[in-house]
């Protein structure tokens, strides 16, 4: 009888802070709804599952995908069955917003790729493949992998989003990312590998957004 | 619904009340209020806002960003769970569509032999074609970080329509040190339900079933549907990285009027039943309780309930990396219970301790999920025991859905393993391999009861055994996943077949009961059609 006294109390109690809960709700309307994007991208938006890390990514970067994902220049399937329609509705504003909040955030590097690659990829990185029509990809990202204005960070981007991107330009989606597709049209198998693991684990270097 | 309702009481003097039973009936009356105020907080919305949207418009995403087969989640389809149905990204609050979405389940179900008689009193012993199931639902958000899962459903089997499972709730995100957290509490109406892997019983496989078929059924846990919709649950839960979960709450029972009032069958308290009975005997000169609509959607009837306070945990972990997403994780109720609403023999209690596990790879065309749970249920059957000793004072065995045990303390394991694999979203196959293995008790699952013929509810075994195994083949087709008819890209649609063979019923292959039933007597083959709007 006193337990079940003590149980019913405890009711009272969840039941006393759902209400409170449901009357906070009232006051909480997020001005910047970036729920609506780390439900995928994750909690912090350091990337989950397939939805790559947005956090510390370039403002201008991310501004620039949001607007060819809502002109259906993106094109590769992912980005056809999750983006499009993340971006259907997003208004300008709101995109910059995003982007600016998502640039703030401070990146962790993924660090999923084979550490023995990371070696050759790092050669690839620094140097290109002057044999094979590389162009080194330290030119335009930088040389930790940060990137500047619109061109992307990838330190630390992990292994399987990179290895997709570089893959799919040579499927002949997303052309419009110049000059991605003429880059990556000269990298075999194995050089994607190495430079999608070497770069998953470069970690973050604060050169601002 | 509100029409049916007693009106709530007052929630003055909820905590600290010294009289016990005012106490507790006004906890209950809180939580009944809890309850109406979220349907009329709905019903309100709805009437104001002419587009509350469906899941899929209201997030912009097509049915297959968060299922792989309908129902079965996907790891966002979890976290757009978790975070209180309220993602949106697609129409707005206010973009003029309909704010609800409707299913119709139509089903024919054949049994490799047909049943003793009519599983209802329209049906056939075999080859039933019915409109198994309509139901109509309320899924979104509702304000700010409150949103919520309704599912209101006209059940043929039974003939008649219940509050199916519900669940609202309030969620947010926070930092807390350097963790992410996704936290939130829910209310809603039977254990798991509020639950986001496919391996807990509300909503684990199979995922639909005939309501008329097979004639002899296993056993179940307590928390495999024994309280679905007879109880309110309220819990609290945190999801640490997006990867650890942790939940703490429990059940109460719903009021009486409560539950008639949302449609439960046998809804009734047992010393109701029987002041009505006794008052039917006293006055009707046939001695007949007439089945009044009043007495309940099934007439004069009671259903076990929850003896106070059920309490439930659940902790799970979920690692996701690349295209693969890994779950294991363990649950744990403990209600107890009054069986068949009786009072005054004590109560059962139950301990039911589940371990779950899940894999899915999630890629295109590609989707598998490999699932697994086993739940073990320790009873100690006070009540039932008791129950089977007395005889009441009505000289009539009690209303309880068994005539006692032989025994006060029983086990009962039920493990199902589950393979899946789904083509472009679109196309799906599984196969489900389940088990139920109990304690022998000659009076719970018995052929015959001090050698007089089976009570109704018996499980008629002559090993005295609840043990039961079987496989379901399941294949479907879902042409919307990945969106609907320009029309109303909405739109979802599950055709599907299942075939369920079973190799062991009530601990036998062969004439499990002394009348000549066999296991595969009960192989059933079921088709079925979803069709949701
Ligand atoms: C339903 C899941 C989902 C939602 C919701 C979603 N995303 Fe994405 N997002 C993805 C996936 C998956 C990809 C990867 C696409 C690819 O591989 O090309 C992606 C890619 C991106 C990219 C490209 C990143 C890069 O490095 O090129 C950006 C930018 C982005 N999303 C921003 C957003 C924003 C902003 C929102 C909220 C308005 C959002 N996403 C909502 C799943 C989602
Ligand atoms: C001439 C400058 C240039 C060079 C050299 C270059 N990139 Fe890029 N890269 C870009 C630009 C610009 C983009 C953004 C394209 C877009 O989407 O609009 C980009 C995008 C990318 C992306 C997509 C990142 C994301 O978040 O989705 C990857 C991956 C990438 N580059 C890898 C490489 C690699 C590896 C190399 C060396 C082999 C390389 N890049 C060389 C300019 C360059």
């Amino acid at each position: 009888m006193q337990r079940a006294r003590r149980d019913q109390r405890t009711g009272s109690g969840l039941v006393a802070a759902l209400l409170l809960l449901i009357a906070g709700a009232a006051s909480a309307q997020d001005a910047l709804p970036v729920r609506n994007c780390t439900w995928c991208h994750g909690s912090s938006a350091q990337g989950f599952m397939f939805a790559p890390r947005l956090a510390g990514q370039r403002t201008a970067y991310i501004e620039r995908e949001l607007a060819s994902f809502a002109a259906h220049a993106r094109d590769n399937p992912l980005s056809q069955k999750y983006m499009w329609g993340a971006v259907a509705r997003l208004d300008p504003a709101t995109a910059q917003g995003l982007a600016v909040y998502f640039s703030s955030l401070a990146p962790e590097a993924a660090a999923d790729g084979q550490s023995g690659l990371a070696a050759t990829g790092k050669a690839i990185y620094d140097n290109g493949v002057a044999v094979d029509n590389v162009a080194a990809c330290i030119a335009c990202h930088g040389p930790n992998g940060e990137g500047v204005r619109d061109i992307p960070r990838l330190g630390g981007l992990s292994y399987v989003y990179l290895k997709r991107r570089l893959e799919q330009w040579n499927q002949g989606y997303h052309q419009s990312a110049k000059p991605m597709p003429l880059v990556a049209k000269s990298l075999s198998a194995n050089e994607v590998e190495a430079l999608a693991s070497y770069l998953s684990f470069v970690q973050f270097v604060d050169v601002g957004r | 619904m509100g029409k049916q309702m007693r009106p709530p009481e007052s929630f003055a003097g909820v905590v600290g009340s010294r009289d016990e039973a005012v106490g507790r009936r006004q906890a209950m009356t809180a939580l009944s209020a809890v309850l109406i105020a979220a349907c009329l907080f709905v019903t309100i919305a709805l009437d104001r806002a002419k587009a509350l949207p469906s899941f899929a418009r209201q997030t912009g995403q097509p049915c297959a960003t968060c299922h792989t087969a309908f129902p079965e989640l996907t790891p966002f389809g979890r976290r757009f769970k978790l975070s209180g149905y309220t993602i949106g990204g697609g129409e707005g609050l206010w973009d003029g569509k309909p704010p609800l979405a409707a299913m119709l389940v139509p089903t024919f179900t054949h049994t490799r032999k047909g049943q003793d008689s009519p599983p209802t009193t329209d049906t056939h012993t075999n080859d039933n074609a019915v409109m198994q199931q309509v139901s109509v639902f309320y899924g979104g958000k509702i304000y700010g970080n409150l949103g919520a899962f309704i599912q209101g459903t006209y059940d043929r089997a039974s003939e008649h329509t219940f509050l199916d499972n519900t669940d609202i709730r309030y969620a947010d995100t926070a930092k807390f040190g350097k963790l992410d957290l996704l936290f939130g509490a829910t209310v809603h109406n039977g254990p798991t339900v509020q639950d986001v892997w496919n391996t807990t019983p509300a909503w684990g496989s199979p995922y639909v079933a005939s309501t008329l078929a097979p004639q002899f059924a296993p056993p179940g846990t307590q928390i495999e549907g024994n309280l679905a919709g007879k109880v309110i649950g309220t819990t609290a839960y945190a999801l640490f990285n997006d990867v650890v979960y942790v939940e703490a709450g429990g059940y109460h029972n719903m009021s009486m009027p409560l539950k008639r009032a949302l449609g439960v069958p046998c809804a009734n308290n047992d010393a109701w039943v029987y002041a009505v009975l006794q008052n039917d005997i006293n006055n009707n000169p046939l001695n007949n309780p007439p089945y009044y609509p009043w007495y309940g959607p099934q007439g004069l009837c009671s259903s076990d309930s929850l003896a106070g306070f059920a309490p439930y945990w659940r902790v799970a972990i979920e690692p996701n990396w690349g295209n693969h997403s890994l779950m294991v994780g363990a649950f744990g109720f403990y209600p107890r219970i009054y069986p068949g609403a009786v009072q005054g023999f004590g109560v059962d209690r139950y301990t039911d301790i589940g371990f779950d596990a899940q894999y899915q790879y999630i890629d295109d065309p590609h989707a598998v999920t490999l699932k697994f749970s086993r739940i073990v249920e320790h009873q100690q059957l006070n009540s039932t025991f008791n129950q089977g000793q007395f005889v009441n004072t009505w000289g009539m065995p009690a209303l309880s859905s068994n005539g006692g045990s032989q025994n006060i303390s029983n086990r009962l394991v039920s493990l199902r393993a589950t393979a899946q694999y789904v083509w472009n979203r679109t196309i799906a196959a599984s196969v489900s391999y389940f088990s139920v293995r109990g304690t022998p008790d000659a009076q719970l699952y018995g052929a015959s009861v001090n050698g007089n013929p089976p009570p109704l509810y018996n499980g008629n075994s002559l090993s005295n055994s609840p043990n039961a195994r079987g496989l379901t083949f399941e294949a479907s087709y879902m042409p919307f996943s990945n969106g609907g008819p320009p029309a109303w890209p909405w739109a979802n649609a599950k055709i599907g077949v299942q075939y369920t063979h079973y190799l062991q019923m009530n601990g036998g292959q062969d004439n499990f009961d002394g009348n000549f039933h066999n296991a595969r007597d009960n192989d059933t083959l079921f088709l079925y059609s979803w069709i949701a709007f």
